[in-house]
């Protein structure tokens, strides 16, 4: 059965209404719900970015993390949330001696400054 | 719900949550005896269940010392000794939430002692995994410990804030799978339905985060609404957000599914 139309006629931009309970989300719904969030996270990043450059000094393991993270947007894989979280992650296998903090940061700074 | 208000359980009740299922958590600071441990496991099996029954709420509880607190070894085996005597408790599920934070060896060591428990006691486990960038190590080392126990039958353990790089090595393996829903950090009410909609709703729940940090108590009614606007049906909102929950923690014979459903 064809999903039936969420929008309203003749309306020159789309405007969703809600619930159309009982029919898969289609690409364009998809758009019609979370575009703008997205478009506002995406324009957040941009401006963390730009503020980051516009600070002094010396960034981090975090912002090079963040930068290979970015990547992962670039793909035409389904999995990109994953393989962000997997750009921030601790890649080794084994336990470290000792917690000396219970903090986690967002990235992992590395074997030698690991805890 | 030891940090939240009463106005919060009213708001769970309106918004037609029928249970609460609240495990042992780090309090925000370290306790700094086991005895500290013995009034919060009273207030979890004592107070709390008499509080949230003022709102008509059943409250069940999980017990241990959280991995946030385990790098303490000897405190960790005071607080383990005093366990036994909590689950006896009628609203006790079982082991939980244990698992690793920074997955140090001591936290390791740790967590198998709880592992032995709840397999000695015939326990369901609650299992936290790591944040942020320890969360992929560590749900992995935890995988690895509970496998290599013959005793642990993994549909009766949960592992707790799978995320989209640790979901698919939970389920793999045969466990159940949890997403506690946070407003920013850890699952998001969007990010969590996305997952559902990749590796299906066999052996996956969410929960809302009621802790003493940045959480909302009705995020799962939240994430219902949201399932509704992506055109998920009642019946599938309904597997997730409540026959999911019933079936795991019905592997206990403490839980009663509520009535009036």
């Amino acid at each position: 059965m064809a999903i039936q139309s969420n929008r309203i006629a003749n309306e020159p931009f789309p405007v969703f209404i809600w619930p159309f309970q009982g029919h898969m989300a289609d690409r364009k719904n998809i758009l019609d719900l979370y575009f703008l969030d997205a478009r506002a996270r995406l324009i957040d990043i941009a401006a963390f970015m730009d503020r980051v450059n516009r600070a002094e000094g010396e960034t981090d393991f975090r912002y090079d993390q963040f930068q290979d993270a970015l990547k992962a947007l670039e793909s035409d894989q389904p999995n990109r949330a994953e393989n962000v979280l997997l750009a921030f992650s601790d890649p080794t296998d084994e336990p470290i001696p000792v917690a000396t903090t219970k903090a986690a940061c967002g990235a992992w700074p590395g074997e030698a400054n690991s805890d | 719900m030891v940090s939240r208000t009463t106005d919060d359980y009213q708001a769970m009740v309106m918004a037609g949550c029928q249970a609460v299922c609240e495990p042992a958590f780090w309090a925000g600071f370290d306790r700094s005896s086991a005895q500290g441990f013995y009034d919060y496991f009273c207030q979890l099996t004592q107070h709390e269940p008499r509080r949230a029954s003022m709102f008509g709420l059943p409250h069940y509880t999980w017990l241990c010392i959280n991995p946030k607190e385990s790098e303490d070894v000897g405190l960790a085996e005071e607080v383990l000794a005093i366990i036994p005597e909590f689950m006896k408790s009628p609203n006790v599920l079982g082991i939980g939430e244990i698992g690793l934070n920074k997955n140090s060896r001591n936290e390791i060591a740790v967590l198998e002692k709880h592992i032995d428990l709840a397999a000695s006691n015939d326990q369901l486990i609650l299992v936290h995994t790591p944040h942020l960038e320890d969360k992929r190590k560590g749900t992995q080392l935890i995988l690895d410990m509970l496998k290599a126990d013959s005793r642990i039958k993994p549909e009766r353990c949960i592992i707790d804030h799978v995320e989209e790089h640790t979901v698919r090595m939970v389920l793999d393996d045969g466990f159940w799978a949890g997403m506690t829903l946070y407003p920013e950090t850890k699952c998001t009410s969007n990010r969590a339905i996305d997952i559902l909609e990749v590796y299906g709703t066999e052996r996956i729940w969410m929960n809302s985060a009621c802790d003493w940090g940045n959480s909302v108590p009705l995020a799962v009614p939240k994430a219902m609404q949201e399932m509704k606007r992506r055109g998920k049906n009642a019946s599938y909102v309904d597997q997730v957000a409540y026959q999911n929950p019933i079936a795991f923690m019905s592997q206990s014979p403490r839980f009663s599914e509520p009535e009036g459903v």
